[in-house]
């Protein structure tokens, strides 16, 4: 072939650059980032999930719950992210550095996550919303477009016995049929416990200091 | 590699056969020679260079646009390829550098207070009335350092009166559980929330003081620190 050796190394550079500029040197700054230790508290952040939330992590993942909702929540100025209550600041890269898999999501059908177990944001929410949204989305959520995951939850028959403490509270048209009662699986609470883990509390003082808006914001500039 | 002349070109230029309608010796060309020269010269096309041809004006043009707008988006919307930052308007003094957190003693000093003196003063600094003294708005609290870190050191044992109240109880020896460090940041936390107003204590007054004090093991008494630290 005639230039043969001229177009493998041209391709060879252009592909050597690409890796080395989009991957080895974004490894070599995100990969380096550590957990941050409060000086006050002498705690790391950010902190480790528990188990059970860890577990809750994989059915997240098993689930697809990704497809609709995202793990990022964007910078005053750059949507609404904060006024919609989805977070108290903006994230930063030191919030992901502990997630093996990051479900940062890039489709918003249904509302971002990051802060979902932020009672702060949204004080209506504990395990017991989060049952029934997954069971049951309209009761708790009316108009909402998210499906049910009635498969994470077992419908018992009582034939006679004291209900389980752990069984769902529904009423109206979720509720089952009389002398049954439905109870969630491990799969859901190992989910429920995940979803509440969700939550950017602490507000590293660095990434604070290096990301307050500028006093004078340009109108319509840059 | 110069180009090839046509043996047909060649001719019409240096040709030593004699022509009818072309001869260079001919002292004045016809000027219907010349226009069939110039016709046949003009049908012949030019030929063609090797190698690559080279980019049109206006693809280079595009290109060269597409470079300087990437290069004029990076610097505005880059921000420097900092990991810590995800605004890109945020102000920033210098690149890269590092704004550390400003950790003050008496931040340092809240966890010493909540797991020791919070039991007794209490989180919120009011004590309990008649029973533990309130460090809110204490005149002893923001008053001589010197005396407080003596009762942080040893103790306090009998009557005191603290902000216009009587408190007759005894407080504990800290001096062993504490070390110099801790003791300062939780006094300077004690003489800095809660409204007080007081300055900061130094560790290295508190190893002064316990150096001072010595082998002293008895809790103080209020008379006895209201003759120290006039």
């Amino acid at each position: 072939m005639k230039n043969g050796l001229a177009i493998f190394f041209f391709v060879f550079a252009i592909l050597g650059l690409s890796w080395a500029g989009l991957l080895l040197t974004a490894h070599r700054q995100l990969g380096s980032l550590g957990q941050y230790k409060d000086p006050v508290d002498e705690t790391l952040y950010p902190q480790p999930l528990s188990g059970v939330a860890d577990q809750g992590r994989l059915v997240y993942q098993d689930l697809g719950c990704v497809s609709c909702h995202t793990q990022q929540v964007r910078h005053e100025g750059f949507g609404a992210d904060l006024e919609r209550k989805w977070g108290q600041r903006a994230g930063y890269a030191r919030d992901y550095i502990r997630e093996s898999t990051v479900f940062i999501g890039q489709s918003r059908i249904g509302p971002d996550l990051r802060n979902a177990g932020s009672v702060e944001l949204h004080p209506y929410v504990d395990a017991d919303y989060f049952y029934k949204l997954l069971y049951a989305p309209q009761s708790v959520a009316p108009g909402t477009n998210m499906p049910a995951y009635t498969h994470l939850f077992d419908v018992h028959p009582l034939r006679g016995r004291q209900p389980s403490d752990k069984a769902l509270a529904l009423s109206g048209k979720a509720a089952p049929p009389a002398g049954y009662e439905v109870v969630p699986t491990d799969r859901a609470r190992a989910l429920v416990a995940y979803l509440l883990s969700l939550k950017d509390a602490y507000d590293y003082p660095i990434e604070r200091s290096l990301n307050a808006p500028a006093e004078k914001p340009k109108e319509g500039g840059h | 590699m110069p180009p090839r002349k046509s043996p047909r070109r060649a001719a019409t230029k240096m040709s030593t056969t004699p022509d009818k309608n072309f001869r260079l010796e001919q002292a004045c060309a016809s000027d219907d020679s010349i226009q069939q020269v110039h016709a046949r010269l003009g049908q012949q096309k030019p030929d063609k260079s090797s190698g690559y041809p080279f980019l049109p004006l206006g693809i280079l043009g595009l290109m060269c646009s597409a470079v300087f707008f990437g290069s004029i988006y990076l610097a505005h919307y880059s921000i420097r390829f900092d990991p810590l930052v995800v605004n890109e308007t945020a102000k920033r003094e210098k690149p890269g550098a590092l704004v550390a957190p400003k950790v003050t003693p008496a931040m340092l000093g809240k966890r010493v207070f909540t797991t020791i003196c919070a039991a007794c003063h209490q989180v919120t600094g009011q004590g309990v009335p008649g029973v533990y003294p309130p460090l809110a708005g204490s005149d002893w609290a923001q008053g001589s350092e010197e005396r407080i870190i003596r009762i942080v050191l040893q103790g306090l044992n009998g009557p005191i009166t603290v902000s216009g109240h009587d408190f007759n109880n005894a407080m504990a020896s800290l001096g062993g559980v504490l070390k110099d460090d801790q003791i300062a940041n939780v006094l300077s936390y004690v003489r800095q929330e809660w409204g007080n107003n007081a300055p900061e204590v130094k560790a290295e007054t508190v190893a002064r003081i316990r150096a001072e004090v010595g082998n002293r093991t008895a809790p103080w008494t209020a008379a006895e620190l209201l003759k120290i630290g006039q």
